[in-house]
């Protein structure tokens, strides 16, 4: 992993499998809890942003 | 929005339904470069998004726009897609991150594709994106990836035993000769 470089990758997709908490299951867990899909929209735009502008 | 995005060259494209934009790096040499490139692509387009009222999703589909209610872009390429496949390229409103690795080798090209096989399962699994599609709650994680099982040469490919069976038994496609490329799908 250091000869390639993706030890942080690998620790994140690690945690990832752990948590089995996929981008599915965020988008169906703010669905669930307001039944309305516009808040699923924000969501995803929110994640697409999230670590980019700060 | 496009327009604004000149300076971007070719690294931001339309795609065949006018609200899907496709950005693509530049070749990197390795993990590091591949994020600080995606991370600067996606920064930017978001930028320009903004600046027209628009908003940027990465996810496998949209929640509940309708692939009926999309406009095709205006170029010869993407009419000739849908006068030749009609509703199923129009129906195709799906989006994803492709990952191309380019091996120069040719047999080690495809004994790396032939172990790739086992792992593209697992790498769907974690990546699932798309629970909704046209307003419905579909029962699957991944709606995406099965409207697009029904594109050709879009799912697990064949095992092959080297690089002459597959451009011999698949001569209808083979990967470019310093490209092999593995898609992940979300």
């Amino acid at each position: 992993m250091d000869e390639l470089g993706t030890r942080e990758e690998m620790r994140f997709l690690r945690g990832w499998a752990v948590s089995g908490d996929t981008g599915a299951d965020r988008q169906i867990a703010v669905y669930e809890a307001t039944r309305d899909l516009r808040p699923v929209v924000d969501l995803l735009v929110d994640e697409t942003k999230a670590g980019l502008l700060d | 929005m496009l327009a604004a995005g000149a300076h971007l060259g070719d690294q931001i494209k339309p795609e065949l339904h006018q609200s899907v934009v496709e950005v693509g790096t530049p070749v990197c040499a390795d993990v590091r470069e591949a994020r600080e490139a995606v991370n600067h692509l996606r920064r930017s387009l978001i930028g320009m998004a903004e600046k027209s009222g628009a908003r940027i999703v990465a996810a496998g589909t949209h929640p509940f726009s309708h692939w009926k209610d999309q406009e095709i872009t205006d170029r010869e390429r993407y009419k000739d897609i849908v006068n030749e496949m009609e509703d199923l390229a129009r129906a195709n409103l799906i989006f994803g991150l492709h990952v191309h690795v380019g091996v120069e080798d040719d047999e080690m090209r495809i004994q790396i594709m032939n172990g790739v096989r086992a792992f593209l399962p697992h790498l769907l699994a974690l990546s699932v994106n798309s629970p909704f599609w046209c307003g419905r709650k579909t029962g699957v994680k991944s709606v995406r990836s099965t409207i697009f099982k029904r594109f050709p040469r879009t799912q697990i490919p064949d095992y092959f035993y080297s690089w002459e069976d597959l451009t011999t038994s698949w001569t209808s496609w083979a990967p470019g000769r310093r490209c092999a490329s593995c898609a992940a799908g979300q």
